[in-house]
Formats: structure tokens, sequence, C-alpha cells
């Protein structure tokens, strides 16, 4: 009876381990086909940061890199605490690849750009001003220009007669001399409106974040999250999330359980949906962007 | 960490289909989805395998499970192993991190379910009522990869890491069968009665753990005949399973639909089977065939909303083939017949001697419970007579009948005792290997050596007990009368030996009523010499055993009693030609022609034993009550009066 029951056994182990488990079931989600959340840490040193741009965000989620002509018209809107205001932006820039600016590492961080020509967005002429960066170089925060760039701005410091038309579209020109005229419409993204509910403190370290705004159904939104150092009226981005353009994004608690408040004062949720495209001249491709902005500024609970 | 939790797990579906209580499938001793209280038919150890295919485009062997059950008495114990009874869910998140040197990686999340033991108790109250519990172990494990930030003094990154949980979940559930008769057998279980154990603590993974609620079903098997059954079974939750089983010969085969509240369509599958079994083996084939297209890629968002139910059943569930092996390791045999009860017909009367070898003491009542023909070997032992069985004739019994089973028996000629002693007897009844199948045992009365039944054909059996000695001295008799007997004519030589032997026999006997008050008391021929008396019994015992000692035919002529007591005396054959009767009486009224053991016309006379002059007087006096009792009042033929050859 032993033997007959330990031959058993021993071919039940032969089987068993001959044996496949059983097949698993792959679960996808049939209502969005495109890819789901990236997340992306945007500042590798929270010290390093050299954007200046306070809480216009244009600049930050765009990347620059490797592209020669930018146009970019962004309609945004800050909150702080219950107000709300409302800015318009239209940029162009031109970099002259060739020539590089680098930090004493070699590292490059810009190009210089070029300006020439007349550039106007819905008829109105843009204004010529300094493109500057700010970084720190073997310890020293620096600032320096790289050249000129193409602006209109209409807000709380800009009264240029620009304004940022939402679900519409917006008339880009440039006109050079003995060039022909570069004449294009920008279509501009629905505005998207942002509401954030926090939970749990950053003593507790339990700080969690529910995103909502007006979502689509289609298409991506991007949602950056800064801080601002107190004292300062600038947010340093930390983290860039691109996901499904679906009315609410819940940020996880582990993204915020290390980080180092301690030297921050408010944190700062932009929301932007965009559109991009790029442009074919003559001779050049323009990278044009059309940004839907809402940044909330809260106190960091 | 173990507490109480709300976690569900299975119900009542098996790989092999729903079977009912019929006895055609011993595999489903070990299956406790539609048998928790373990009902089972095996007597003894049962090895159970299932090993099947799942195909899901590819196909996948698994063994799904290994089980070995054991019966003692009217306990069963099982124990399972089921290493198949896994569903693995595997999940693209939808999230992507990336790195600072602007690589990316895609994040992924798995659910894995698994049942891994399972125990079972039952206790069988009768044949028809049987309860029990099973205890079976779940093991749930998630996994999701994330991306956690790490910010340090000079670089701030993603790192990818592997969130991870196992909940370890207990559930028992008992229940109840109980078979009507051989027609309408019930059964009634509990699903998912009691669970504990692990309580899920990541809030990511809460809501994926296995969904039920606390059930219970209820089934009925109608059993119109070997070759088909019906078996239906529901669940409180609304699933129900309804099939057909049944056996042609050793062949077996089942087919049930099953319904199932969280699947589509609304009969959601079938799973037909086929199979054989002996007395050692069961081997059944099956398949599940659900009705829907089951794809290896489903839709995650059911998945989060409704979660599973059920492991081995559920909507991601693929089509399989299952092969059930059950080994019946019987250390005992299965029953093949039962001694329902036995009657003891008469008392034991250890003179009797070789009676109770063609006169059953006892008859029992035997029933085949086997669809074959079986020779059974009845046999019996006498406590305090018997050191080992006495076989009885072996007879067959048809399948499934029931039958009357003669008890005989042998009284060992060394048996002694003199007193009646109030004894037990064991009957056993065994099949072919003689193996005891089934054992009764009943009290018995067992007389004294000297005790007789009152059947005056028995008392042969002490006219022949003592034969030796009254050889010896009918020899030392006859002896002392040589002379005499070398002188008469030969024909005369048997009448004068009885006359001789009775005259010597009666000179030192007197005639004494029955000693005992109850059963009758009949002493041996040498008893009755030696304690010189006895009754008509003893006396007519006596003289015959003396008289066919030496070689002379003799008869018990029985005066049956009328209102008065009963009477016992001798004929005996002078083996005298009819012809030849003028040499002994010119009387014919003295003597009586009967055909001796070769059918031939003698000449017989009566002798009355209790008569203690002479022969002659005994002899008158014997012809007178046989005329009279016998002849005249016709006796004989009324049957008052019956004549009984002691050979």
């Amino acid at each position: 009876m032993k033997k007959i029951l330990t031959y058993l056994l021993l071919l039940s182990g032969v089987i068993y381990y001959s044996c496949d488990k059983p097949a698993p079931t792959e679960l996808t989600d049939e209502n969005n086909n495109d890819d789901g959340t990236e997340y992306e840490i945007v500042t590798e040193n929270l010290n390093d940061n050299y954007y200046n741009s306070g809480a216009d965000t244009s600049g930050i989620t765009q990347d620059l890199t490797g592209r020669a002509n930018i146009i970019s018209v962004s309609g945004i809107k800050i909150t702080n605490g219950n107000s709300t205001e409302r800015f318009s932006l239209a940029q162009a820039i031109f970099f002259d690849l060739n020539k590089p600016v680098r930090l004493s590492n070699g590292k490059i961080i810009g190009y210089e750009t070029i300006v020439g020509g007349n550039i106007k967005f819905d008829n109105h002429n843009a204004r010529i001003v300094p493109h500057k960066i700010r970084f720190r170089d073997r310890g020293m925060l620096k600032d320096t220009t790289l050249g000129g760039k193409y602006m209109l701005f209409k807000g709380k410091w800009g009264h240029d007669p620009f304004e940022y038309n939402y679900n519409s579209s917006i008339q880009f020109q440039y006109s050079l001399l003995g060039f022909p005229l570069v004449d294009f419409d920008i279509p501009t993204p629905p505005e998207i409106n942002g509401s954030l509910v926090i939970n749990g403190t950053r003593n507790e370290r339990n700080i969690q974040a529910r995103v909502k705004w007006n979502g689509r159904g289609f298409g991506k939104v991007i949602i950056v999250v800064g801080v601002i150092k107190n004292g300062q009226n600038f947010s340093i981005p930390v983290y860039k999330i691109k996901t499904r353009d679906d009315g609410e994004l819940i940020i996880p608690r582990r993204f915020f359980s290390n980080f180092p408040f301690e030297e921050f004062g408010k944190i700062v949720f932009t929301l932007v949906r965009s559109y991009e495209d790029s442009h074919t001249g003559q001779n050049s491709t323009l990278f044009v962007s059309s940004q839907s902005i809402h940044s909330i500024v809260i106190e960091i609970p | 960490m173990i507490s109480s939790i709300n976690i569900y797990c299975q119900d009542s579906f098996e790989l092999t289909g729903y079977w009912g209580l019929p006895n055609t499938v011993t595999g489903t001793v070990l299956g406790f989805e539609s048998n928790p209280s373990n009902f089972s038919f095996i007597k003894d150890w049962q090895f159970n395998i299932l090993y099947g295919s799942e195909f899901s485009g590819e196909v996948n062997s698994t063994l799904y499970s290994i089980g070995i059950s054991k019966t003692i008495s009217a306990h069963n114990i099982s124990v399972r192993y089921t290493p198949g009874y896994q569903k693995e869910f595997i999940q693209s998140t939808g999230e992507t991190i990336i790195f600072n040197d602007s690589s990316s990686q895609s994040l992924s999340a798995s659910y894995n379910y698994k049942e891994l033991f399972g125990f079972g108790y039952s206790y069988k109250f009768s044949s028809q009522l049987n309860t029990g519990i099973s205890l079976r172990y779940f093991n749930q494990e998630f996994n999701r990869e994330i991306g956690t930030p790490v910010f340090g003094d000079t670089s701030n990154y993603f790192i990818r890491e592997n969130l991870n949980e196992k909940i370890n979940t207990w559930k028992a559930d008992i229940g109840i069968d109980f078979n009507l008769n051989d027609k309408f057998k019930f059964k009634a279980a509990t699903v998912n009665l009691l669970n504990f154990g692990d309580e899920t603590q990541n809030d990511e993974f809460k809501g994926f753990e296995l969904k039920q609620d606390l059930n219970a079903f209820i089934a009925a098997s109608y059993l119109p005949a070997e070759q088909i059954n019906f078996n239906l079974l529901f669940e409180t939750s609304k699933s129900f399973q309804a099939g057909i089983t049944g056996s042609a010969g050793n062949f077996i085969y089942g087919l049930t639909s099953f319904h199932d509240t969280y699947q589509q369509p609304f009969i959601a599958g079938v799973i037909p089977a086929f199979g054989y079994k002996n007395d050692f083996i069961n081997v059944l084939l099956s398949g599940i065939k659900y009705f829907t297209d089951r794809k290896s890629s489903q839709d995650f968002n059911n998945f989060s909303s409704e979660g599973i139910h059920n492991i081995i059943n559920n909507g991601y569930s693929y089509d399989k083939a299952v092969l059930s092996v059950s080994f019946v390791l019987n250390t005992l045999e299965v029953q093949k017949l039962k001694l329902i009860d036995v009657e003891t017909v008469s008392d034991i009367y250890p003179a009797l001697l070789n009676n109770y070898l063609s006169t059953p003491f006892a008859y029992g009542t035997v029933v085949n419970l086997t669809n074959e023909n079986l020779e059974v070997k009845p046999s019996s032992k006498i406590n305090g007579m018997h050191n080992e069985e006495i076989q009885s004739p072996s007879i067959i019994i048809n399948p499934f009948d029931t039958v009357k089973v003669p008890y005989y028996t042998v009284i060992p000629e060394n048996y002694k005792g003199d007193k009646p002693v109030l004894s037990y007897a064991d009957f056993y009844i065994a099949t072919s290997n003689n193996e005891p199948e089934d054992h009764i045992q009943k009290a018995i009365l067992v007389n004294g050596i000297n005790a007789w039944d009152g059947k005056v054909i028995n008392l042969r059996y002490f006219i022949n007990r003592d034969i030796n000695f009254s050889m010896n001295y009918s020899k030392t008799v006859l002896s002392s009368y040589k002379e005499l007997l070398d002188t008469i004519p030969a024909a005369l030589s048997v009448f004068y030996k009885a006359k001789l032997l009775f005259n010597d026999f009666i000179k030192r006997l007197v005639y004494t009523s029955d000693p005992r008050a109850t059963a009758e008391y009949v002493q041996f021929p040498k008893q009755t010499i030696e304690i010189k008396g006895g009754d008509c019994d003893d006396l007519s015992v006596a003289y015959c055993s003396l008289l066919e000692s030496v070689g002379i035919q003799t008869a018990l002529v029985d005066y049956k009693p009328d209102g008065d007591v009963r009477h016992v005396n001798v004929l005996f054959n002078t083996e005298l030609d009819p012809n030849q009767a003028k040499f002994i009486t010119t009387n014919d009224n003295k003597y009586f022609i009967r055909a001796n053991n070769k059918s031939k016309d003698e000449i017989w006379i009566p002798v009355e034993t209790t008569s203690l002059t002479d022969f002659n007087d005994a002899w008158n006096i014997g012809v007178e009550k046989f005329n009279k009792d016998a002849i005249d009042d016709l006796g004989i033929a009324k049957g008052t009066v019956e004549i009984i050859d002691v050979y």
C-alpha cells in the first residue's frame, strides 16, 4: 500500500514538474487604445533650475531640444487662492543651431537666437525682446541673454493687444524682405479648467493629489507639478505628467512622500492642453505650439 | 496577520461536471466544490489526479489537482493539493516612467489567484445520512510596477519598484447528504460559510480580491435506472447546474450544463464527460466548452469593476479538457454482501451430532449488493463448542437479490457439556475469496449432552453414540450362549440373539420416568446399563444399540401423545422370511411383515422395552400395544404411530 502510494505521488510529481501554468489573461483598457500616463522628473536638481518665467510655464512644457524655429501661442490662467488671472502670450524664437551656449563643463544649455523680419499674430506686430535664461555654473547662479525673440503678452504686466481665443485659431504672419510671406493659422484648443483636491499633509508625508479638469475624452493633457520656494514668485517644475484628456488624475502618494518640501511654500499644478504641429516653409521647418494652460497655486498643506 | 475578512472565494462548479450522488463515479470524492460534505462510497483509500489542458489560442497543460482520501469506519478524511486551480491576469497599467536619460519604461501589473490546499472530513451517520466539512486555503498575489521618485542632493530621478501583496485566506463549508431511497438523493451545502485570513493592506489592490457572496446550494438526484440519472443543483446566487449521468457496464458518462450568474450567455457552457471504471480505477475524460469566445486579451475595466468569483470558472476561463484518474487503493474489500439478520430455528442438542449437517440450525438473510452473481459462503462458530468456523454449503445469489441462507454446524464428538448453556454464535458470510463480508452474533441455547429435542427420529443419535460399548456388551452376552446359538437353525439366529440380549439386558434394569423436567433427557446405552435403569426412551435406545451393534436391523415405534404421555418401544427384524414365521410363533398377530433395507419382506416383531420380566412378555406387550394403537386404531394411517428405522 505504502509503495503504491509512493509511486503515485512520484508520478504526480513528475507530471507536476512537466506541466505549464494555466494561461494568463491579458487585460487591456478597451476604452483607450493610446498610451496611458507618462511620468517624468523634469528638474534633475531643484537647485539648478534655470527657468525664470514665473507662473508662465509655456516654455517649460515644451521640449525645445533640437528645434530651430518655434512659434508658440498660449492662453494662460493662474489661480492662486480665490483669484484667477488670465494672460495671453505669443512668441516666436529662431535659434542658430550653429551657435550653442555651453556650461563650463561643455554641456549645451541653449543656442543663440536670430532676429530678422516682421512677425504678426492676428495682425498684431510682435515686439522683439531679449530671450533670457538663468542657470547655475560651477555653483554660481548666472543670467544670460541668448539674443532676441518676438513676443506679444497681455496680462498683469503686459498690455499688448493680442488676445488668445480658445477653440479657435490665431493667424500667424512672418515677412522678411526678399522672401515670400509665411502665413498660416494656428488652431487653438478648448480652454482647460482645472480643480484640485489635496489630501494629507507634508508633515505626515501622505499628500495625495486628485486633479480634475474638463476632459475632452480624447487626446492628451500635460500636468506639470512644480513648487515655489518661500519668498520667491516663480515655480520650479518637478513632475511632468502626460495623461489622457479624460478629466481626472490621481497623483499617487509616493510622488510626494519623499519630496523635500522643507524649502518650499507652495505647490503649483499646471494643466496644459496643447496643439502642436510643424509648418514647413521653403528653407526651414517651424515648430508650432498652441496651448491652453491653467496653473493652480496652493499652499503646501 | 489573521483577521476576519469578507473575501469570498468559490462556488459549486467542478472541472468534471456535476454528478450528484449516484455511485457511478468515485472521483468526485475530492471535489469539495459540489461535495463539501465529502460524501464517499470508498471503503478505504482513494488517490485522485486531475490533469488537463487549457485552450487559450495555445495549449497549456496543467496538473489541476492531486488528492487522497481514507475512510475509517464511518469517518472519511481527504486532502487535496490543487496546483492548477489558479488564474493569472497581467496588465499593462498604461503608465510609463521616463528616466533622466530620456529612456522610458512601461509599467505592468499582475493579479494571481490560487487555491492551494483543501481538507475534508465527513461522518456517515447511516447509509442514508452523511455530513461533513471542507476547509480550503487560498492565496492571492498582486503585483504592480510603480515609478518611485527619488530626490537626492544632486539629482532627482525615477526608479522602478515592484509593489507586492500576498493575501492568504481560508474558507470552510459544511454539507449534508440525504439518500431518501435508491431513486431520490439530496444534498445541501453552504458556499463560503466561513472566511478568514489576511486583509488587503494596499489601497492599490483593494477591490481586486476574489469576490462572492455567502451562498448555499441544494441539489437533487433522481436515479430511475443505472443507465440514466438526473441531477440538478441550484445555488442561492441564482446559478444552477443540470445534468444527466449514468453508466453502462463499466462505462460511465455525464453531461452537465451550467448557468453562472456572473457569465454570459444564460447557459454559460457544458461539460461532457465519458469514462471507464472498475473496482480499482476510475478514468474520466471531461471537457468544458464555454459558449462565448474566450480571448486571451480582455477588458481591464470589466475586470476592475466586477472581479472574479471563481478561480477555475469565470468570465476569463478558457475551454478545457480534463483527464481525471482515481485509484481505489482498498486494503479492505468493498462490501458486496450484507447479512441483514439471522434467525436461529433450533437450540443446539449436542447429542444429535450429524443432525446439524442436514438440518439448518439458523437462517441468515443475505443481500447481494453488487450487480453480479455472487457465490456466498456462510459459516458459523458457536462459542464454547467450536474453535474455528464451520462452513455451510455455498449458494449463488443473483444481483441485488435477498435470500435466506441456511447455516449448518457440526457437533464435536468430544463435546462433554452436561448442562445447558446460554451461549452465542457468530454467523459469517463470505464471497469466493473467503474474506468475511459481514458478521452477526446471536445468542443460542446449547443443551447438555443428554438433552433430546423430543423427535424420536433423533434417538438414533443416542443409539449410535456408544455403539462400540454396545458391541462389546452384545458380543460378551452372546458368546456366553455360544453353544445354544450353535445348535439352533441359522434362520432363527437373529431372533434368538435378540431374545438372549434382551433377557440379559433387562435382568439388571429398572424402569424410571424421565428425571428432567423441561428438556427431555435421554441416556446413552452405556449410561443406561451402568446406572441400571431408564425410561422408555433410554431402554429403547439401549436395546436398539445392542441389536444394531450385532447387525440386527431395528426401528423405533413412536406412539405420539394423545392426551397421554408419549411412548417409544422397539421393532426389530428377525430376518425370517414370512413363511418361516411358524418357527417363532403360530400366532399371526405377533409379528409384522416389513420390507428390510433391501426391500425384501421379512418378519419384524415389536418389543416393549419397559417390560422388564422377560423377552416373551416384552414381545407380547409390544405386540398388544402395536396391534391396538397402530393397527386397530389406525395409528399408522392417522400418523399417531410412526415406525422410524434406526438406519
